[in-house]
This record gives structure tokens, sequence and C-alpha cells, in this order.
């Protein structure tokens, strides 16, 4: 058949072609007219905040990339990501291969895994790992210590300190593993294993079979995941800003929100000047990632249910689950039940007089009207944030699917855009951008959703552009002959069969957002308080048993409403990195 | 380039309309493939597919078949060219170019494209709840028309089923009722079969044959099965590189290929050169001696090269003596069991030609035999290019 050999990569010639109809619906209005307001979104904050602010300042801006603190806290990042992001890149990459290729597979936490570490949010699990291990009053410590007693080792403080270089590598280790593990396994799944077994009846063996066969072909899955680790590890603000400003470790994400909310007025200058730096970093990566990638010498997914045999692992099989059950632990069990202990004490002691536990904390926490006005609002931004970004992405997504334009690829092109910024930047652009006048959105939700919306539209693109990829042509053709038009193919033949994959990444985007504290550090003003601002504020000011009792209540809403919606909505399709 | 009329094309609609079934006039679509060149799809096709008629696009990948198929359906835009079905104008120059939401045509396509988030009886229903509101039939009348094609498909208790749970000949067949049940007059099929058991693809292709001279529409069929063409077709367009090879019957494209190509894609043919005009009217110069023939074959330039195609199975072959015209003794060199007939290569001098005759174990290799033809059989070809 020619034309399923040609249609994917060819462009019809313009030449001496009659008249085409141009029909003009009200479909393609409403898809335009949403582009336009996205990229609109995009262009108008980031153009005004690096040419309008920025570009006027350039030797203001100088100065401070070549201080001695800007290099200092790159230098913490730099470090910091590159270990950690290495070491979750191992433990990413041990948990897929466990997880699609061995026998010691537990389907239930394949798809749990990428999305439990989430489920707690980030800033909430780094603070857990606070009262876990630190020095002295860290509860992992003083169960260690009673242990180490009994063999005759008393120690007065440790054995483990969260507040160091290793402690703070490890809870980096620990967030950015879900990146790592999404994108390799997506990939292992989609390695037709015909290729690896036909390595094998040519006589590799299984090492030999890994380093030629396996590995050169799963380079761009490699490759995304070091994007990914690179992209959001430099962006990682909830970790170091529990972590490494009490280790004394600044990285550059912290110095670029607190140049914002802890000078007045904000250093606008100073915060996007380091951005730059920040944005530089991301696109080489990306440049890079696009060389390896680049000449299509990769394979590509084969045969749908191909399952290779899956590797025995024998007695290897329950370390292996342990591996995984204790990554699971250690990323959200752990941290989590060490809130849960402290959001029923009076005050954080390791300590546990199981009589003294009150619920008093909860009762405090509903009485104080701004942190109540925090649930409410975040539980509300994340419903707007993830219903709107899910119907937008869809709608893009279909846009370029359907007819393969320039301006597609444009809009296309924009929307990955914030994906490269950063969550950081995105937020100092729309505050440099409609926070003032003429827009006065400043300590609004408005601000907030329409920050929220921009930041995760690359992830709800990246769901809905791999749900419609899964959808044949020739579903839309049939509706087409069919006689259906825009509307009526898209709502009732393109939206239900992308649903599945949208309905995961609405859950994906709802915990996200309800623990959103990257831009909202900067965004949310007394005007509009939410979650992860709220929890900040408390670990600032040391309300411990409080703040672990609101990202108790945060955790559980989050957890019922998306594992409710997944329940409903259908499974996650397994493949999709955010 | 061959316009072939039937005689069944001449009837008419009960309503007394003429029936014209699918007109295409000089129509090409071009592609440029990923590496800049140009590669032309469908080159310069015409082609009448009378009314009622099962028509079939047969020919090997990339001939072009599918991209024609798709032109008819309005989902590639052909570079120039016209399309009437119907007597409606769908494409052409002056004309604006009608959508495929717009055509008169039901389409099977080749993975059934059925949609997986709608029953058995949504999917079925679905052509006819498209289009302006208040040109829909009403949802009692849409459901008896549901109920009946499904009836018609033999799948009348599988209404409220989901795709997941039909086998694939019923996926066939629901995408056969959604591609009838607007009553279209022409319904086009893209390789419907090629993903369905050998043995079950028998049966449906004649039950599909048997539905469609009952329904009475047109089809337009795409496939690279020869058995299969024959088999369904009342029109043959056997296509090469985006170009009409020959247009006719089944029995005309087999026993009356127009030129080399036909001949060889369609069952097994002997091509033997011809090296001059014979001395009679009805008889070749060969480098075995005079074939004697049946049809002298199209004209074409002087200088292409011409062959006598005979087909394999209208050869006999004996061990015995025997003379006459289109006669020639020679050696098996090889023979092949082949189940219903034994295939024996013999060699004729620098020539080899394929017997299909009874298995024969006196015919082993080596032996010498002497071999004929029917003259009746024996036509002239033109090579291609």
């Amino acid at each position: 058949m020619t034309s399923t050999l040609q249609r994917p990569e060819t462009v019809p010639l313009g030449a001496a072609r009659p008249q085409r109809a141009t029909r003009f619906s009200s479909f393609t209005l409403v898809s335009w007219v949403a582009a336009a307001v996205v990229v609109a979104f995009i262009v108008y904050p980031v153009g005004r905040a690096f040419i309008g602010e920025l570009g006027m300042e350039l030797p203001a801006v100088v100065e401070v990339l070549t201080s001695s603190r800007t290099l200092e806290v790159l230098r913490n990042a730099v470090v910091a990501v590159a270990a950690g992001g290495a070491l979750a890149f191992l433990i990413g990459a041990v948990l897929a291969w466990i997880n699609v290729r061995t026998d010691a597979r537990m389907g239930w936490a394949a798809e749990a895994l990428p999305l439990m570490p989430l489920f707690v949010p980030a800033i909430a699990g780094s603070i857990g790992w606070v009262f876990l291990a630190t020095p002295e009053a860290g509860f992992l410590n003083y169960w260690l210590r009673k242990l180490l007693a009994l063999v005759g080792v008393h120690l007065q403080t440790g054995p483990l300190d969260i507040f160091t270089w290793p402690g703070l590598v490890f809870v980096y280790a620990l967030y950015l593993t879900p990146y790592a593990y999404l994108a390799i396994s997506s990939g292992l799944q989609s390695l037709d294993p015909a290729l690896e077994e036909a390595a094998q009846v040519s006589g590799c063996g299984p090492v030999q079979t890994l380093f030629r066969v396996t590995l050169p072909n799963l380079k761009p899955a490699l490759g995304a995941a070091v994007l990914q680790l690179i992209t959001i590890g430099f962006a990682l603000f909830s970790v170091p800003v529990v972590i490494g400003t009490s280790a004394q470790i600044e990285v550059l994400p912290v110095s670029i929100v607190h140049a914002v909310t802890r000078k007045y007025p904000p250093d606008l200058i100073t915060a996007l000047s380091m951005s730059l730096v920040l944005i530089t970093i991301v696109v080489v990566a990306w440049l890079v990632e696009r060389r390896i990638v680049a000449k299509g010498r990769f394979a590509r997914i084969g045969g749908r249910g191909a399952r290779a045999a899956l590797v025995t692992m024998g007695r290897w099989k329950l370390p292996a689950r342990l591996f995984v059950l204790g990554y699971l632990g250690a990323t959200s069990v752990l941290p989590f039940l060490a809130l849960l202990l402290v959001s029923f004490q009076g005050f954080w002691t390791p300590q546990v007089d199981f009589g003294a536990l009150t619920g008093d904390n909860y009762v405090d926490l509903w009485n104080r009207l701004s942190v109540r006005r925090g649930i409410t609002n975040s539980l509300l931004l994340a419903l707007m944030t993830a219903t709107i970004t899910t119907l937008l992405s869809a709608l893009l997504a279909y846009l370029s699917y359907r007819r393969r334009s320039f301006l597609g690829r444009v809009v296309d092109g924009v929307i990955k855009v914030p994906a490269a910024i950063s969550h950081i930047v995105v937020g100092i652009a729309f505050l440099v951008a409609f926070a003032g006048p003429p827009f006065r959105w400043n300590g609004t939700l408005l601000l907030l959703v329409t920050t929220y919306v921009v930041i995760f539209l690359p992830q709800a693109s990246f769901y809905a552009n791999s749900a419609i990829q899964q959808i044949g042509p020739e579903m839309r053709e049939a509706a087409e002959v069919s006689g259906a038009r825009d509307w009526r193919v898209f709502l009732r033949v393109i939206l239900p069969l992308m649903a599945p994959s949208l309905v995961a990444g609405w859950s994906l985007l709802f915990i996200l957002s309800a623990g959103e504290i990257n831009a909202s550090a900067m965004l949310a003003g007394p005007g509009s308080p939410v979650v992860g601002q709220a929890i900040l504020d408390l670990w600032t000011s040391g309300t411990f048993p409080l703040l672990a009792a609101l990202s108790v209540v945060i955790t559980a809403v989050s957890t019922t409403v998306v594992l409710t919606v997944l329940a409903l909505g259908g499974r996650p399709n397994s493949g999709n990195a955010p | 380039m061959t316009v072939t009329t039937h005689a069944t094309s001449a009837q008419s609609s009960a309503e007394g309309q003429p029936r014209t079934g699918v007109d295409i006039v000089g129509l090409r679509k071009r592609f440029r493939a990923p590496d800049g060149t140009i590669v032309a799809a469908v080159d310069d096709v015409t082609l009448h597919m009378p009314k009622g008629d099962f028509c079939v696009l047969l020919g090997p990948s990339g001939c072009g078949k599918t991209t024609l198929l798709r032109c008819l359906a309005g989902l590639e835009h052909p570079d120039e060219g016209s399309i009437t079905i119907d007597g409606q104008p769908v494409f052409g120059p002056g004309i604006r170019t009608v959508e495929p939401q717009d055509r008169p045509v039901g389409m099977v396509f080749q993975n059934y494209a059925l949609w997986p988030n709608m029953t058995v009886a949504d999917n079925v229903a679905f052509p006819l709840t498209t289009g302006p509101r208040k040109n829909r039939l009403p949802k009692e009348q849409i459901r008896a028309r549901v109920d009946e094609v499904l009836k018609i498909m033999g799948l009348s208790s599988h209404g409220s089923r989901a795709i997941g749970q039909l086998s694939g000949g019923q996926q066939q067949r629901v995408a056969l009722a959604r591609a009838i049940v607007a009553g279209t007059d022409v319904v086009l099929f893209d390789e419907p079969l090629s993903n369905i058991d050998a043995k079950v693809r028998e049966i449906l292709r004649r039950e599909l044959r048997a539905m469609q001279q009952d329904l009475g529409f047109t089809a337009v069929y795409v496939t690279h099965d020869q058995a299969e063409a024959m088999e369904l077709a009342d029109q043959i367009t056997v296509m090469r590189a985006g170009k009409v090879m020959q247009t006719g019957s089944a029995r005309d494209i087999y026993e009356r290929p127009r030129n080399r190509y036909v001949a060889e894609f369609i069952g097994t043919a002997n091509l033997i050169p011809v090296t001059s005009t014979g001395s009679e009217a009805h008889q070749v110069g060969t480098p075995i001696g005079p074939i004697r023939i049946a049809d002298p074959g199209p004209d074409g330039p002087a200088d292409t090269p011409r062959f006598v195609a005979s087909r394999a199975h209208r050869w006999w072959i004996d061990t015995a003596e025997r003379s006459g015209e289109n006669v020639w003794s020679g050696e098996i060199t090889n023979a092949v069991f082949a189940g219903s007939y034994t295939e024996y290569v013999v060699q004729l001098g620098e020539t080899s030609v394929r017997v299909w005759a009874d298995d024969n174990p006196e015919l082993a290799p080596g032996r010498k035999v002497w071999v004929g033809v029917d003259p009746a059989a024996c036509v002239v070809v033109l090579d291609h290019d």
C-alpha cells in the first residue's frame, strides 16, 4: 500500500491544484482563538520580563551574573542536580527494568510508582524527611540510636544527618526518580522485544545484548530521562528551600525566589538575571539531547501486546521487590507517617507518648481562616487548572494532528516553552507582566490560575499528544466519510478515545497544582493564600505540628480525589512521561 | 485509460434517473517523499466505474490504488483532474471541492476503524446522526434503519455489544453496515479482508459479493490479492506506479492481457519474445520458431518489445511424440508438485516454459517430452515502459 508508507512524511504539492474548499467552521475559529490566547499568555509575559524589564538593565545583569554569590549558588545547584540526578537515573533505571522486564514486577507498583511520590507534595515530603532524619530529634535517628544502644553503641545525635550534602542529594534523588522512571520505563515498554530476541538468536549473550541492542535503541528514552532530570532538577525549589537552607547550602532556584520574596521592593533584576542562567542550562541540555536523538535510527513501537519473556530473577526476586517497596516507602510512606505522627503531637518530639496524642492541631487548622482559605483555594485552583489545561491541550493536540500546518507547529512549539524555562521563571514573568499596571492582578486567584495553566500546559500537552497519537487517522477519516464535521468528530470520536490518557493527565495535574510551590511562593499573597505557600510559612516560623496537620489534610484530599477519578475514568496509560 | 463499458452498467434506478457510477478523468496526485523526490501516486488516471458494478483496483504495494480510493473519498486532495460520483462533480477545475462529509460514499477501512467508545448499534447509527439537526431522521426511524441493516448483516443480536467483543469477521460486517446504512450508492473498500484468516476470508468474500448484488451499490474495492479480485469483480483495474495498466472483466484481464505487466501480475504466464512478425496474419516469429496466436495484441510503437503470453495451464505435456502447429520437443529441467497440479519446467532451446499439468510420475527431470499450446490461448503483449 503506497499511501501508508508515504502519507505520514509527505506533503502534497501545491502546484496547479483546483481550488480547495475553505469552509471556516466554528470549530476552527474556537481552536485558533484558544491557540492565540495561549500563545499570547506565554509570549507576552516572557517577552515583557526578559526584553522589557531586563533588556533595559544590561550592566546590572552582567554584575549579577558575574558576582561570586551567583557563581556559588549555581555551583551548588550543579552539584545537587548532578549527584541527585545521577542517583535518580540509576534508581529509576533499575526500578523501570524490574517493573517492565523481570518477573519481580508487581503490576500495581508499576502504575503507582510514578504517581505515589507526588501524592505528598514535595514541600511536605521534604519536611517529612526533616522529621525523620534531623540529627537530634529525627524519628529514624531516635529509633536507630535505641537499636544501637542494644548492641552497646551509645550516641547523642545522629547517626543520620539530613542537613548535609549527602542528605540534600538523597532527597533530590527521591523526588527526581519518578521522572527518570517514567521516561525509561516507557522506552523499555515500546522497545520491540523481538529486537533483543533476534540478538540472542544471533549469538549475543545477555550482556552483549544489553550493550549492543537494548541500550543503543533506548538512547532516545535515556536522553529524554536525562533532559527531564536536568529540567526538573534545576527548577526544584521545595527540597532545597527546606533542607538546603538549614544545611547552609543555597541553590540557584532558592536564590531566585528569595530575591523576589525576601526583598522589598522585590529585586526583579537579580531574579531575572539568575533565571537567564536557568534557561541557558535547560536550552543547552535540550540542544545536546536533540543532537543525540537527531538521526532517527532507533526502534519504534513494535506489535502491540508483544511482551518479552520476563527475565527470571530467581533468588533476586525478593530483594528486587524490596527495592521497589523500599523506594515507595522512602519517598512517600515514611515521610507521610512522620507528618502524621507530628500532626497529632503538641510539639515535635521523637519520644512519642501515645497517650498524649491530640487532634488539637486539626482544630487549630480549621480555626485559622487564612489556612482554611488556602486549602479551599488550592483545591479550587487544582480543579480549574487540571480541567482547563487538559481541555486546552486536547483541543490543541487535535488541531495540529488534524492538519499539519506551519502555524500548528508554531503553537506546538510555543506551548512547550514553559517546560524549558521552569516554573519559577514563569512565575517571575507573570509577576512582572500581570501583577502591576495595567492588569493589577496581584493577589488574585486569576493570576495564579493563569500561571498554573501556562506552567502545566507542556505536561498536559505531552499527555494529550501521546493520547492522540495512539488514535489512528482512520478513526477520524471514518467519521468524516460518515458525514461528521469538526465538533462532532472531536466530541464523539476523538475526545472519548483520548479520555483514559486525559484522565490520567488530569489526575497528575490536579496533584501537582494542589501542592504547587515554585510559582506560588512568589505569586500567592495574603489575598490569595494557597497550601504550598502556607506550609512554607509555617516551616519558616517553626510551627511544625500545624504544618504537619496541613500536609496530612492536603495529601489526604488530593489522594482521595485522584484515586476516585482514576477508578471512575479508567486506568492511566503506561508510557506517558510528564 | 482503457475505458470499458459493460452490459450490466446500462441499468437505471427505480426513479428512472441515469445511473452513472464513478467517473475519473485525468486524475493526478503527487507526493513529495522525505528525501525530496516527487512520487506520482496517481498518474493521469482516467477510469469509468459503471453503476452497480463491483470494481476492483488491483496492484502491488505502492501502485497508488489506495491513494486513488482516498481521492474518491475526499481524504486526499488530488493535484489535477476531475471526479464525478453518481453524477455529482466532487472534484475538478472550477468546482469547489466537496469535503468527505458531503460526498455520496460510504467506506470500509482496512482495519475497519470502528470506534471502540461506541456500541455496535451506535457505530452503525453514526452516519445517520450527522449533518444539520433538522435534516436528520427521527430517532425511531434511525433505530429501525439500524436494526434493518444489522439484520441484513446477521448481527441482529449484537447491537448492544462493545466493538472489542466481536470477532474479526463480525467487525468487518459492522464496518460494512456503517458504510451502507445511509443508503449511499457508492461504497469504497480499502483492503477490508487483509487482516482476516484465509478460511474466514473466503466466506466473507462470497457474502460481500452476494450482499453487493442484493443491495445494488457500486463497490470500489482495493486489493493486492488477484484471487480476491478475480472472484469479486465485474471490472478489474490493474495499476502500476500510479498508472492504469488495463481495465476489463476478470476474463479479459486473465485471457487477454494487454501488456507484459498484467500478464505477469495475474496468474502464471509464459512470455516468449517476439523476434519478427510472422509470414501469416495470426503468426509471429520467436526464438523457438513461429507461434500461431489468437490475438495480435494492441498497437504500439514499432520498437517496443513484444512477447507471446500464454497461461501455464493452457499448455499440454506428453511423453509420446506429437506434431503440428505450436508443438515443440524439449527436456524437463524441473518438476514441482503443487497439489492440484504439477509445474513442469521444460527447456526448449534457449527458452524455457512452465507447464501446469496433472501429476505424472513418468515426467521426471531429464526426460524428453513434447509440449504444446492452443493458439487460442496465445496473445501478443507489449513490454511495459
